[in-house]
């Protein structure tokens, strides 16, 4: 797990230094040399959505998903404790069934490539299944064994 | 169905199922009974953020982590301290008026909290004032930036509904004015009541230089930005990224604070706030395709012209779909579904345009700060770790100078057209 | 039998008024049988997403520039290539979807992509918009131009002589307003609806493209239809793209004198615009950057 982490942490950081590079340099390259790289943004865009999807299973494994908490810890125990679970199983559903869907579609929709750089689309769908693939299964850990404290912004 | 629907996030929201899942939740089951492609749910969540703009998001929440850790954030605060510090409410009132600054330059309300607020709410928490506050003060003036311009959610308003851009950003800058003005009133009433921390004495010239020094690289930050952009050298999120450079090498190499464990947890930092925020963004977006499909907001404009032909009755109308929609959705997908189906029958009325579009568009904003949707409340409750009722309990007293920013900016419509109106 | 119909044109131009009278044409001539509900203004998702959602089916049909289809059938753009038709009717013509080309070109989008192109839409001739005086390719010598972000346009624009700089449609007014880009190419319609008038000074009656929108449908639903329905929609959309074109031609002229009203210069050939000179430098271009064109284009060319 540990080694599974670091390497997500480690992609996840590239992904984020080429966000900030990738502008910077075109408008290096744009203002000083004035040959802008065409699909620079579709560059900038792709690295944004590969960093949400494969960073969001580290947000799931620090707890740190956002959520308004305020009833469901002021209700009482019996109560809060069948919740929780339901809100676990629900979890590992919905983003089983996204990383499920975005399988099918990966399949679907091998041509797909975007306009002028030609990444191909099965790239972006695949962050996507993933991040949500990833957090399907932390959640399935944290179910069966509940981190010692939620460190999330709500908690 | 479409009510079904948005019953359903709510009841799963307040139950407190993480908001990705709230939403989630109800429009997978909607896409399964009414046997919609399942792709469509990959296809909506992926492309959402398939976006320029948003890529700023990160490069702020990035710069505000960075400022801190690496000491530019004191500097700032010893010089801005110094400078109004012995104004009643102090640093809340260096945070309000920053925000007017930060404003001129960033397009959105959420790049200033990600930037600008962590720096602010890091700060006032050293010097004294509790976070909620801190908190409550960054998110009530953040709702300036995209009224102040540029703005992007007016530019996609212009370009939605055919208004002119430039119009739209001009009469802006009237009501951004008179927001910051009853902003700090009530920082200033609020601090002499509850005998806040404030600078002991004056400041003599000798002090003010003193602190302005360290402070200067920081301070050009902005203005490298704004300079930046006004004369076409770089986008906004261009302007980000520069910003992120300049940062950079001005706390590795002028203030020398910066060490690569920093930079390391600055970045993980990050992007793990950045995953958290916009993972509500794609699935809202899903979400939103939803309500369109099922005409919700068509629904609502034929309600609407039923009710009243009234022009000003309209706008009060506006106001309050404005008020509701920002509760629930985005400012962008806001704009980009509701204003189209209410903008036109209501021009038809009578109502001018870009009257509209600021009035639509300051809702919106507060909207940011309204949950169950309120993006900029949850980001700066992660800021500032605190709690989300903390967090609204200490706003609550920042509503009544935006609703009357609000109340101002719909009934006297000169106000907001006298500056547009000059270059009619 | 409802059918969604989505596109991204902004309220005011032709092609918001094309899908709703086609929308309440297609009801009216088919007894009802199909109601057809236009989402307008990228309500279900801008141009990739609504492409994609025509193929896989959460959308019904759509329609947009030719080009858009290209990430099914990259020859799908030829329709969009600049200087390849003689005049607007014969733009309208050669993509009538009985037009030969238009028929090879559909085969190929309906076994790799579902989605076949049922309609057209007449939308004007593109012309370029800048801040200063452009009368030939020499003047954008090296300056940056507005590319839309597909291949064909950055290729146009370098056969221009200008550097191409893509830039999105949303942020298109900001990037001319602050000199990002120092000008653009589109129809009038859409330099008078987006209020491009406001950051730009002047209009050079290039004429490099005829602005051709292909009216498209999911294959899937479309087979499900009734046969007299389909022949129905298509008789509509038919006359309507006839209409299209009357409605560009009327107010091709109308909206020359509007954005002078608004204080832009315009330039014909009349005043020393040289179009031959931007003729020949993008067509060498474009037979340069796109050698698998060259087929369809000759089809186009033999088109009446
Ligand atoms: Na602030
Ligand atoms: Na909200």
């Amino acid at each position: 797990m540990p080694l599974i982490r670091r390497l997500l942490e480690g992609i996840c950081a590239l992904l984020l230094a080429g966000i900030v590079l990738v502008p910077l340099l075109q408008v290096v390259l744009r203002e000083v040399f004035v040959s802008p790289m065409v699909g620079a943004e579709e560059l900038t865009r792709f690295l944004l959505v590969c960093l949400v999807f494969m960073a969001y299973p580290l947000v799931v494994d620090n707890g740190e998903n956002i959520v308004m908490t305020e009833l469901r810890e002021s209700l009482p125990t019996a109560l809060r404790k069948p919740l929780k679970l339901l809100i676990v199983v629900c979890a590992i559903l919905t983003s089983g069934f996204i990383a499920y869907a975005t399988f099918m579609t990966v399949q679907t929709n091998l041509g797909n490539t975007t306009p002028t750089l030609k990444i191909p689309f099965w790239l972006f769908l695949g962050s996507t299944l993933l991040g949500f693939g990833g957090a399907c299964l932390l959640h399935l850990v944290h179910g069966v064994h509940p981190p010692a404290s939620e460190v999330g912004p709500n908690q | 169905m479409g009510i079904a629907l948005i019953i359903g996030f709510l009841a799963l929201f307040v139950l407190g199922f993480p908001v990705v899942y709230s939403i989630l939740i109800p429009s997978i089951g909607y896409v399964l009974i009414e046997g919609f492609p399942s792709g469509l749910l990959a296809q909506r969540i992926t492309y959402a953020l398939d976006s320029f703009p948003l890529v700023a998001v990160p490069i702020f929440i990035f710069v505000g982590n960075i400022m801190n850790l690496a000491g530019v954030t004191e500097r700032i605060f010893r010089f801005a301290d110094t400078l109004v510090g012995r104004v009643p409410g102090g640093l809340a009132q260096v945070n309000i008026f920053s925000s007017l600054i930060f404003s001129g330059m960033s397009g959105a309300a959420l790049a200033d909290v990600g930037g600008l607020g962590k720096i602010e709410i890091e700060a006032m928490r050293k010097r004294g004032f509790s976070a909620p506050f801190a908190g409550a003060i960054t998110a009530s003036s953040a709702v300036v930036g995209p009224i102040f311009p540029p703005s992007i959610p007016l530019i996609v308003y212009g370009s939605v509904t055919s208004v002119s851009i430039v119009q739209l950003l001009i009469a802006g800058i009237v009501p951004a004015l008179i927001c910051i003005a009853l902003l700090m009133i009530t920082a200033a009433i609020l601090a002499l009541r509850h005998n806040m921390p404030r600078a002991p004495r004056r400041p003599t010239l000798g002090e003010i230089t003193a602190s302005l020094m360290p402070a200067l690289p920081a301070l050009l930050a902005p203005v490298l930005m704004i300079a930046g952009m006004m004369s076409g050298l770089f986008t906004p999120t261009e302007a980000a990224a520069v910003t992120a450079g300049y940062v950079l090498l001005i706390s590795g190499l002028v203030y020398r604070e910066l060490t690569w464990a920093h930079l390391w947890s600055a970045m993980m930092v990050t992007l793990r706030s950045t995953s958290a925020i916009l993972i509500i963004v794609a699935a809202a977006s899903l979400f939103g395709w939803i309500l369109a499909v099922e005409q919700i907001p068509q629904a609502f404009a034929g309600w609407i012209l039923q009710v009243s032909k009234d022009p000003l009755m309209l706008l009060l109308i506006a106001n309050l779909i404005f008020f509701v929609v920002g509760m629930f959705l985005d400012s962008t997908t806001a704009t980009l579904l509701v204003v189209p189906v209410i903008a036109p029958p209501m021009v038809l009325a009578g109502v001018d345009p870009v009257h509209l579009g600021i009035v639509a568009i300051f809702n919106l904003m507060i909207g940011l700060l309204t949950p169950p949707m309120g993006l900029s409340l949850y980001l700066i409750a992660s800021i500032a770790r605190i709690s989300l009722r903390q967090l609204l309990w200490a706003l609550l007293p920042f509503y009544i100078p935006l609703l009357t920013t609000l109340a101002i900016i719909t009934f006297a419509s000169d106000l907001v057209l006298w500056l547009p109106g000059m270059l009619r | 039998e409802t059918l969604r119909y989505a596109h991204v044109g902004a309220e005011g131009d032709l092609q918001t008024r094309y899908a709703s009278e086609a929308a309440q044409a297609i009801q009216d001539a088919t007894d009802g049988n199909i109601n057809v509900q236009v989402f307008p203004a990228s309500q279900l998702g801008g141009v990739a997403e609504m492409v994609d959602g025509v193929r896989m089916g959460s959308i019904d049909m759509g329609h947009h520039d030719f080009a858009s289809l290209a990430r099914i059938v990259p020859e799908a753009a030829v329709f969009n290539a600049p200087y390849i038709y003689r005049d607007a009717e014969h733009a309208l013509h050669a993509t009538a979807p009985d037009s030969p080309a238009v028929q090879k070109i559909n085969q190929q989008l309906i076994d790799k992509g579902g989605v076949r192109i049922i309609g057209r839409i007449y939308r004007g001739k593109r012309h370029i918009s800048s801040n200063f005086a452009v009368k030939s390719p020499d003047d954008l010598s090296k300056k940056p131009f507005r590319a839309v972000p597909l291949d064909l346009w950055v290729s146009m624009v370098k056969g221009f002589g200008a550097t191409p700089t893509p830039v999105a449609v949303s942020e298109l007014p900001t990037a001319l307003m602050t000199g990002l880009v120092v000008g653009q190419e589109n129809p009038l319609t859409m330099i008078n609806a987006n209020q491009l008038y406001e950051v730009q000074s002047h209009v050079s009656l290039t004429g490099h493209m005829d602005s051709v929108l292909a009216v498209f449908v999911n294959e899937r639903k479309w087979q499900s239809l009734e046969e007299s329905d389909r022949q129905a929609i298509e008789a509509v959309l038919d006359d309507k793209a006839e209409q299209s074109l009357q409605w560009a031609q009327a107010s091709e002229s109308e909206l020359i004198q509007t954005l002078q009203d608004k204080g832009m210069t315009v330039f014909g050939e009349e005043d020393g615009l040289d179009v031959a000179a931007f003729r020949d430098q993008v067509r060498a271009q474009i037979d340069k950057d796109f050698p698998n064109f060259k087929p369809y284009i000759e089809m186009i060319a033999e088109v009446e």
